[in-house]
């Protein structure tokens, strides 16, 4: 082949030089045609065909919902940065309509309490009237039996369970003096018969039964049980041209627990005084405008999605702890635990330089003085489940890669959608699992570990969390409790829609909702008790 | 009341039989007609006080008013229910400053055109000023306009009972647009009638808006006029915003599927997921609560208020930014 093009090519260049006949060289240009460009399908189309796929029949009707949230603009919420000018930024933020999300909690807090303590007394009250109710019968039997014991001649007409209009009939011919007390009996009467008949039909109502033959199917005759055994091929599968085999897909998700998991209730949770975030209440579509450099040289203010603020909130971060966030890129979820002012030492790892890098230009845009910084904030470049130093950290935050769902939807520079990038989505799940398992290992005994994902695949949420922690259980004998935050979470719902009945195990999703347009976001918070 | 109501049935009588009579006894009914009418005077104070001391007058009592009882006298010889008046001048209380003369003169000459006497009272409600347009002779002149469009007169009758506003259009506008319409109507005199009837806008918008809203609907929301019926429904009626909001709204939720050319059996154009997509008449015709019980089942009325916020702003930073693009190539 090689020779070949020599060849052409002397012979090319022979007959340019000796008859001097100009060839134009074609040039590879790009397809900017109005029709091609409107059948190709980027990206983007790709992520929205698999989730449309997916998550319809995860979600079912709830779908068009999410669907729509996730395809328009999401909502921000402000943090304030404690190293610039707060106070000022909360003001200039409160003048333009937003609120304090501690506020907002506190407030649907007390209200929730209130509504219990209604809740409450209204089953007081209802335990009373029903006590009033029990009361009253015990009056009317008590009454009735007097009455039995002043008219003695009813039990007799009782062992003759005579049909009441007859006995009435019969009684007012013999004896029209009683008039008044036969028309009492009569109802009783009646009573008693139902009664009678009713416990008829329970106990030899079989044996006494009429079975309409007519009725009866004939097994031999007309739609046979062996109709219903004949075999249809499938022709075709739907799906399976695509890329994934929907069984590989599936393989990281089974539902039936093999192993013990503990699950733990919690009742409420921390939400730290200095951290203080704001946002539009529901239904207010306003952004936020661009933060500004303070007096300190730093900006005022953090914009991030709504959503991450609770798996921030769910680890619980207290004064002193040493705090590792193994994904931190771009840095907003640390930025969160720093402005708590709680962590003595907080490592922020990602394994690609341009990601550390991300959160260097966030930790300088956000923080001053750098040299004091030192000690506490460290920012390390390696791959989450090569980290070795055990026992150290006793909060971990695991906010792994995922198939980030609102991203892969609006960009296609960067997408986990694009068809090179299939084999490593495919891993993604298996990646996950074994970041959390790590993490797991690493925290101290008592400590927390908090997993959370930015996508609405059971897969990567529930299902990575079920397969960390039976490896766990597998190859170690830690002992994980898995906290169930769901009335922690309830003064929450003012501000997110949290996903309920969705067959979740053991964490809480936040699902995108047009007025309150935050996430998808999913969390899982897990103790290490041994 | 009761002194009242005599006298003006009375009076009627009187009219009616003069009517009758050619004019030998006139002395004599004129005589009568002024001492009733004095006593009808008298009778109306009476009446009036009692009226602002009792509470609103009922249909009984309106008959009693002399102008409205002319009127009725006018209107009965067009076969029209007195209550059917009562209720037009209810509608359009202005109607009442027309002399009986004039309703009389209208009401023919709408008849010589060929509208029956309810139409003409139809007209007369939605439309108050038809009747000096009628007198000024304008009438004739723009039913004239209107043959000349080729509409076919059944239709442009019914077009002017439903829109009579329309008698006042220049013969201009109707040389102008009308056959414009009538490739919106695909040739069709019933066609361009209906469109006009569902949407009396279309004789006076601005046409580049009627073809922008055309556009979107053939190219973007990619619907087959040719089978969707325009002329069905009220799509010309909402502004395009509306119809890009609702349009976008279905989109994103997934319920509206943009159809594509498929090569394939008719089973399998069946199959296709565009073939239940809503019917334009549903996404425009629909007030917001019917959209989102009927159309949108699975999606919230807030929602749907919060998504025409967003979007009204995503509509106006597109704006933006393609004029800032018409103002960079200006350059």
């Amino acid at each position: 082949m090689y020779t070949n093009n020599c060849v052409i090519n002397s012979v090319c260049s022979n007959l340019c030089f000796r008859t001097s006949i100009y060839v134009q060289k074609r040039w590879k240009s790009k397809k900017v045609h109005w029709s091609v460009l409107a059948k190709k399908i980027y990206p983007v189309d790709k992520a929205l065909e698999h989730f449309d796929d997916f998550y319809k029949t995860v979600f079912g009707r709830r779908w068009p919902s999410i669907r729509l949230a996730l395809l328009s603009p999401h909502k921000y919420c402000a943090v304030i940065n404690n190293f610039g000018d707060s106070d000022m930024a909360v003001s200039d933020l409160q003048n333009i309509g937003a609120m304090s999300m501690r506020r907002l909690f506190e407030l649907e807090k007390e209200t929730i309490k209130q509504q219990k303590q209604e809740d409450r007394r209204k089953k007081d009250l209802e335990k009373i009237f029903k006590l009033d109710r029990k009361l009253e019968q015990m009056m009317v039997a008590k009454q009735q039996k007097e009455l039995e014991s002043l008219y003695p001649h009813r039990e007799k007409s009782e062992s003759a369970c005579v049909p009441a209009d007859i006995l009435t009939l019969n009684k007012s011919s013999s004896d029209t003096s009683h008039g008044s007390s036969v028309n009492m009996n009569r109802k009783d009467h009646a009573e008693e018969c139902g009664d009678a008949l009713i416990e008829k039909s329970l106990h030899s109502s079989l044996r006494d039964a009429d079975f309409d033959t007519q009725r009866l199917i004939d097994p031999a005759s007309g739609l046979s049980a062996a109709a219903l055994y004949e075999y249809v091929p499938a022709t075709r599968l739907k799906g399976m041209e695509d890329w994934i085999v929907e069984s590989q897909h599936y393989r990281y998700y089974k539902k039936n627990t093999d192993f013990p998991v503990h699950i733990e209730s919690d009742h409420d949770f921390i939400f730290p005084d200095h951290l203080q975030v704001l946002t539009f209440e529901r239904g207010n579509v306003s952004s936020f405008p661009a933060p500004k450099r303070g007096s300190t040289g730093v900006l005022n203010y953090y914009l991030l999605d709504g959503g991450s603020l609770l798996p921030v909130l769910a680890l619980g971060v207290n004064p002193g702890d040493r705090v590792l966030d193994m994904c931190a890129a771009p840095g907003g979820k640390s930025l969160l635990m720093l402005q708590t002012l709680f962590p003595a030492l907080l490592v922020c790892n990602d394994v690609q330089e341009s990601r550390t890098n991300r959160i260097h230009a966030v930790i300088k845009q956000y923080l001053y003085s750098m040299d004091k910084w030192k000690n506490r904030l460290i920012v390390t470049q390696r791959d989450g489940r090569d980290i070795d130093e055990y026992n150290i950290y006793n909060k971990i935050l695991v906010d792994v890669p995922c198939t980030i769902d609102r991203h892969s939807l609006h960009e296609n520079e960067n997408n986990i959608f694009k068809p090179t990038r299939v084999k490593e989505r495919l891993k993604i799940p298996e990646i996950q699992a074994e970041l959390l398992g790590h993490a797991l290992k690493l925290v101290q005994p008592g400590g927390t570990v908090v997993y959370s994902t930015c996508s609405l695949s059971p897969i990567q949420n529930d299902g990575v969390v079920h397969m960390a922690l039976r490896k766990v259980w597998e190859e170690t004998d830690i002992q994980v409790v898995v906290k169930d935050m769901t009335a922690a979470l309830e003064p929450v719902n003012c501000m997110y829609k949290l996903g309920q009945d969705l067959g979740l195990k053991y964490g809480h999703l936040v699902l995108p909702f047009i007025p309150c347009n935050f996430g998808p976001m999913y969390f899982c918070k897990l103790v290490r008790r041994k | 009341m009761q002194v009242l109501k005599r006298t003006s049935t009375v009076l009627l009588g009187l009219r009616r039989a003069s009517s009758c009579c050619n004019g030998t006894i006139t002395a004599g009914w004129k005589r009568n007609i002024f001492e009733y009418s004095t006593l009808m005077e008298i009778e109306k104070q009476r009446f009036c006080t009692v009226v602002e001391k009792s509470p609103p007058c009922s249909t009984d009592d309106r008959f009693q008013n002399p102008k409205i009882a002319s009127l009725i006298e006018v209107t009965v010889k067009e076969r029209i229910q007195p209550d059917d008046l009562l209720n037009a001048l209810e509608v359009s209380p202005e109607l009442l400053n027309k002399s009986p003369l004039q309703w009389e003169n209208c009401f023919k000459e709408l008849k010589y055109h060929g509208f029956t006497g309810k139409d003409s009272l139809r007209m007369l409600t939605l439309y108050p000023d038809l009747i000096s347009v009628v007198e000024s002779n304008e009438f004739r002149l723009s039913m004239e306009n209107w043959i000349n469009c080729d509409l076919g007169y059944d239709n442009v009758l019914d077009l002017l009972v439903a829109c009579p506003h329309f008698v006042s259009v220049s013969r201009y506008e109707l040389q102008r647009r009308i056959p414009l319409l009538f490739s919106l109507g695909k040739s069709h005199g019933k066609s361009v009638v209906r469109l006009l009837q569902n949407c009396p806008n279309l004789l006076y918008g601005n046409w580049n808006d009627v073809e922008a809203k055309l556009s979107y609907v053939e190219n973007i929301m990619k619907i087959d006029t040719t089978k969707e019926n325009l002329t069905k429904c009220y799509v010309f009626n909402r502004t395009l915003d509306e119809i890009r909001t609702r349009h976008a709204f279905l989109k994103r939720a997934g319920l509206y599927v943009t159809p594509e050319k498929i090569k394939g059996t008719k089973v399998e154009e069946r199959q296709q997921p565009w073939n239940k997509n809503p019917r334009l008449s549903h996404i425009t015709d629909t007030s917001n609560e019917t959209f989102i019980s009927e159309v949108a089942c699975d999606l919230t009325l807030e929602e749907l208020d919060v998504f025409r916020e967003i979007y009204s702003e995503e509509l106006k930073n597109q704006d933006d930014s393609e004029s800032e693009d018409n103002l960079s190539d200006g350059e």
